[in-house]
């Protein structure tokens, strides 16, 4: 960058605009003044004009002013959502006082802080409430009263516009929450400046749901009321239910409502928010908009989505975007400044930044709080003088990390300080461990925020008890729970000997370890048979000792294939569930409530569900077709242990039993590439098994060779899908099965169902016991049926892989790719294996730092290594990558957990590692980690988990195309997952065979100029990851297809090692400056910090 | 650190306003336009005891005054 481009410009901060001087108070008697008639407020359905409004809360402002209420003094409102809080809200302001909303949820502790400190002239509550709050102010009950006495016309008051209009409670970093004292000129200018961007008109209707004691409501409350629209109130806890205000945005056609992010996360994935067409505006604010988010909600629904941000320091918010499809970037900016306000992005001594580089935020302008009630000390540490503006001018000191983008507007970057988000909830960590230190079981103590599972931010407490006590987990919950809301309670408490430091004695977060929920048995133990079985089911699939009914399954590491065995687990035992249901209840007491019991063969999913008949093409089929060439070898292979003393008819009813259950085993497809499923028994299982005696022989060589000669005998048109040959080592000896199956037939998740099965029909058949398989939840056919369906309605996902596919990228090969002469052959092959020490860090400790996938870090060490490979030291990789594509439709319900059959979805990634120093490739350097924080990113923006591109590819006749121009990635990627590989357990994969996967059929074109299929094998030594290489001939030669190979696993080297590195105390803006270095590297770096 | 407001041991004034608003400042960066050094340098701490003792009434003083 030169100087010029990398200039802060003063244009991006000339925000003066006018504005009226006056306040809340009387914008709001103008417009009840001028719509007497309209709707103000509607609750539970019934609708209040306001005129009505306007009397109600005059009479009680009336009420206040006889009890010496009046400007620069406070009234507490501690009322759930109902039309008496609006009037209370109206009726202080009306009375000149400021309002202090008070959460009736709080602990009582809290609660007696906040009316302590502030002092309030009078609490308004209700009759209900009225007995659990603490005697410190005089109350008003609310409820039932019409303060009949009082006049109905709007009273006249002193107040101006530089007097409060609310104080607002934040979480405070030394253990107390302070109050924040907003201006009525503050938030008029944040209404006003919101009318003239936003436009609200009489016909809209807003969207009441955030808690008042959160500033949100402020604008929620009385933006509506301010210009004729109308609002509506979410009933009381309704805020957390998307299904709920999916519902209430329907039927009280509701135009604009606000979202947290994480809040709109679980709105998106409500299958009804799809109907929610009558929205006009969606404004998030709260926390960091992953782009990702940004990009489902624009595929869900056709509104403007809006970014803000800003502290309750500020009158709500002083930053908007307007969210656009910005295709490299990683998260939305939180934009530009609001009228009347500037903002400076300055280093550790005042010094404004250049364009991209990391400073923390100071804001300056109207909409400043007049600070902290009654702290001075405080209120002089943030609100500071001002060095770039004249007049005795203040500026706001946020503690959030930003920069200017070149354009004007900013990106939020983390926080320099313990203030974390949770759920959009602000939390001072520095108040948890203050709260948390006052318990005299606690030594010492440290509390962060995890995010070991990608979007699920869990707070951890680290605990070194007191001298000779034990941690009680439950005893320390109890204590927090007294003073501290609920979301400032850790998820998982750690016991700890002593606290990490680094080596300048600061607490190392890095060190801290991740909580281990299992065998701590500081959990809650199961109370009802459901949950003890869910525990048990927990505790199996995710190969634990033992887990708890509040551990969390996405804590303890399950991720969405893991889902599918727990509810495939769950159907044998009679409980009715769906991986979805899985990841949003989480913990064994939330799916215990949630599971339906199995009456006979109900189920949730369509019950005319009929497997067999005709099958429409799913995109993968398409795909390998298109590819053209013999396909009916084409097959996936596996190795299995059996047990000794098993019996040729038994194995032949075990596999006959997998061929009537699984479908897909049963498929015909004829050369015209009609896809048929046989009626259950069509298929015989005694024509699909061989056995052979072994001796002694080279088992795996015998392997080897059979398997080879099975293969050959695979024919799809014959409807030979399957063939498996038993290794009979005699009786009282442990053999083996081998199975091959085509690949049109089953995937990787396929073969977990097969194994599991056999497994349990043995089980079945050792005890004597007829062989019942669990039953299959949505047959193949019905989801490629429901995948067609659904294909129709991706067209706004073009785009999106329009962008993908078109952007530049540098050809990586010779030549392209000619199907003529590139065919597969055995020749251009490579196998490569990670060894353990490398693969372990690989597989936990890497993606447990980063909040990151495996497939993340497999595939930042892939971009990495072809950046570097091409000799080039950045620009984006173009991949071609494969997912397990059994992800949910949007508005349906499927269940895939038990379906056999070939899901796989297919679609390019556009990889951007970013810059990258080929001494950090090296040495694990700081931009190997950015690189895996941008890939994951961008992993993360993928619509849907990338399955739509198939249907837009290959069945959508309108976009395939426009998509099919633009030919295939140059490079595939599939990662297979962990296999499990123990020689002794019986069914469980044997190590003479590595789980032959793709394994394409000689004189089959290539798919790709060069491919990686890469899985992890269990050895003795432990996990090692395998990588076999593919390549065309002529596109790569021999010597550049291993230099990848090994430039690969060098790189994942030093993802491994970055993240081993001691990060002593961070790295801060300044030294950012300094530093002679790519700027936009090292500010990934400090992302990372600053999300610590 | 990256904020000149937060080091422990580091030296500041107290900074105040027309307004009579009190501001944190570090000693070695200018005074802004418009504040005068109502007290330091001194220890950060020495600072905010000061500001604590001297600054009761948060109001501006314009509010202040219109009040009175």
């Amino acid at each position: 960058m030169n100087a010029d481009t990398r200039a802060v410009r003063p244009e991006w901060n000339e925000t003066g605009h006018p504005v009226p001087s006056t306040t809340l108070t009387a914008l709001l008697e103008e417009q009840a003044a001028a719509t007497p008639a309209a709707t103000a407020l509607v609750f539970d359905g019934v609708e209040h004009s306001y005129a009505a409004l306007n009397a109600r809360a005059n009479r009680l402002a009336h009420e206040l002013i006889a009890a010496g209420a009046g400007p620069e003094s406070i009234v507490a409102i501690a009322v759930p959502r109902s039309v008496e809080l609006v009037v209370a809200l109206v009726a202080v302001l009306k009375a000149g006082a400021a309002y202090l909303p008070v959460d009736p949820d709080y602990p009582t502790e809290r609660i007696e802080f906040m009316l302590t400190d502030a002092a309030p002239l009078r609490v308004l509550t209700t009759e209900a409430l009225a007995p659990t709050l603490p005697a410190v102010a005089p109350m008003i009950v609310l409820d039932g009263q019409a303060f009949a006495s009082r006049p109905e016309h709007d009273p006249v008051t002193a107040l101006t516009p530089s007097h409060p209009a609310y104080v607002i409670y934040t979480s405070g970093s030394t253990g107390r929450p302070k109050g924040v004292v907003v201006s009525h000129q503050s938030i008029v200018n944040r209404l006003c400046w919101g009318q003239a961007q936003y436009a609200l008109a009489g016909d809209d209707r807003v969207l009441q749901k955030t808690p008042s004691g959160f500033d949100v409501s402020v604008w929620e409350f009385f933006w509506p009321l301010i210009v004729g629209a109308a609002l509506v109130v979410a009933r009381p806890e309704g805020h957390r239910d998307p299904a709920y205000l999916a519902e209430l945005i329907r039927r009280e056609r509701i135009t604009t409502v606000h979202f947290v992010p994480s809040m709109l996360q679980a709105f998106v994935r409500e299958p009804s928010a799809r109907s929610c067409t009558g929205l006009r505006r969606v404004i998030c604010s709260g926390e960091a908009l992953p782009a990702e988010l940004r990009a489902r909600f624009a595929a869900l629904l056709d509104v403007d989505l809006f970014n803000l941000y800003g502290p309750t320091e500020a009158a709500v918010e002083v930053t908007h975007w307007r969210c656009v499809a910005e295709s490299d970037a990683t998260s939305v900016p939180i934009g530009a400044p609001v009228w009347n306000t500037t903002v400076r992005v300055l280093d550790a001594e005042l010094a404004p930044v250049p364009v991209g580089v990391v400073g923390e935020l100071y804001l300056a302008g109207v909409q400043l709080a007049r600070g902290y009630l009654n702290r001075p000390g405080l209120t002089a540490e943030r609100f500071v003088a001002n060095p770039f503006e004249p007049g005795g001018a203040r500026m706001y000191r946020t503690g959030d990390l930003v920069r200017w983008r070149a354009d004007g507007v900013i990106d939020y970057v983390g926080r320099a300080d313990g203030q974390v988000k949770i759920r959009g909830l602000r939390v001072e960590l520095g108040e948890i461990e203050a709260v948390l230190a006052r318990h005299p079981a606690v030594a010492e103590t440290a509390v962060v925020v995890r995010e070991d599972r990608p979007g699920d931010k869990q707070l951890v407490g680290y605990v070194v008890p007191a001298a000779g006590v034990t941690m009680d987990e439950s005893v320390l919950r109890a204590h927090l729970a007294t003073t501290l809301p609920a979301h400032m309670v850790p998820a998982a408490f750690v016991d700890m000997a002593t606290l990490p430091l680094t080596p300048n004695g600061k607490l190392d977060r890095r060190a801290l370890p991740a909580p281990v929920f299992s065998g701590a048995g500081t959990g809650r133990a199961p109370r009802t048979p459901r949950e003890e079985i869910l525990c048990a089911m927990v505790a199996e699939v995710l190969e634990l000792s033992h887990v708890d009914i509040d551990d969390s399954f996405v804590g303890l590491g399950g991720d969405s294939i893991v889902a599918m065995r727990l509810v495939a687990l769950a159907r044998q035992s009679g409980l009715l569930l769906t991986p979805g249901d899985v990841l949003r209840c989480r913990t064994p007491e939330a799916l215990a409530a949630k599971a339906e019991v199995i009456d006979s063969g109900a189920t949730r999913v369509e019950a005319t569900d009929s497997g067999t008949g005709p099958v429409r093409s799913v995109p993968i089929m398409h795909w390998l077709r298109d590819r053209g060439g013999p396909v009916d070898s084409f097959n996936q292979s596996v190795l299995v242990n059996t047990p000794p003393g098993l019996r040729q008819d038994q194995l032949e009813a075990m596999l006959q039993a997998l061929l009537d259950t699984h479908d897909a085993l049963r498929m015909r497809v004829t050369p015209a590439w009609d896809v048929e499923v046989a009626p259950v028994g069509a298929v015989d299982a005694t024509r699909c098994l061989r056995r052979v005696e072994v001796t002694g022989e080279d088992l795996a060589q015998l392997v080897r060779e059979h398997i080879a000669a099975e293969r050959k005998l695979l024919s799809m048109a014959d409807g030979v899908l399957v063939r498996a040959v038993w290794f009979d080592a005699g009786a009282g000896k442990q053999g083996r099965l081998a199975i091959v199956i085509n690949h049109m037939a089953v995937d990787g998740v396929s073969w977990r169902i097969l194994l599991d099965d056999l497994a349990a029909a043995w089980q079945a058949v050792s005890d004597g016991r007829e062989i019942r398989l669990a039953p299959v939840g949505t047959s193949f056919r019905r989801w490629a049926e429901l995948l067609h369906q659904d294909a129709a309605r991706r067209d706004a996902e073009l785009a999106y892989w329009t962008a993908t596919l078109s952007g530049a990228s540098t050809r990586i090969g010779r030549r392209a790719l000619d199907p003529a002469r590139d065919v597969e052959t055995e020749h251009c092959r490579l196998t490569m294996t990670l060894p353990a020490e490398t693969t372990e860090p690989l597989l936990a400790a890497v993606p447990s730092a980063f909040g990151a996938t495996v497939n993340d870090v497999l595939l930042t060490g892939l971009a990495l290594a072809v950046t570097r490979w091409r000799g080039t030291d950045r620009g984006a990789v173009l991949v071609d990558l494969e997912g397990h594509g059994r992800e949910e439709l949007p508005g349906r319900v499927t269940d895939l957990s038990r379906t056999v059959g070939w899901f796989t979805s297919l679609f390019p990634v556009r990889l951007d590692a970013g810059p990258v120093d080929a001494d950090d490739l090296v040495h694990g350097g700081p931009s190997v980690g950015a690189a895996l924080k941008r890939v994951k990113e961008q992993l993360r923006a993928l619509p849907d988990k990338g399955i739509g591109f198939g249907s837009l590819r290959r069945l959508n006749q309108e976009t395939a195309p426009a998509l099919a121009a633009f030919g295939s990635p140059e490079l595939g990627f599939n990662y297979l997952g962990r296999f499990t590989a123990g020689p002794a357990r019986d069914w469980a994969v044997a190590p003479e065979h590595t789980v032959g996967l793709d394994d394409a059929e000689p004189g089959m074109p290539m798919a790709h100029g060069i491919e990686v299929n890469a899985a992890t094998y269990d050895t003795s030594e432990g996990p090692v990851l395998t990588a076999t290489w593919t390549w065309a001939d002529g596109v790569h030669t021999s010597a550049e297809a291993e230099d990848l190979a090994r430039t690969w696993f060098q790189a994942l080297g030093a993802l491994v090692e970055h993240a081993q590195r001691p990060e002593s105390g961070g790295l801060t803006p300044s030294d950012l400056s300094l530093l002679d270095f790519s700027q936009e590297e090292l500010d990934q770096v400090e992302a990372e910090l600053g999300a610590l | 650190m990256t904020n000149p407001f937060e080091k422990e041991d580091g030296v500041y004034q107290v900074l105040v306003n027309v307004e009579n608003q009190h501001s944190l400042w570090p000693s070695h960066i200018d005074v802004p336009d418009g504040w005068t050094v109502a007290h330091g340098p001194e220890t950060r701490k020495s600072c905010l005891d000061y500001i604590e003792t001297n600054w009761t009434d948060l109001r501006p003083a314009s509010v202040i005054a219109a009040h009175s």
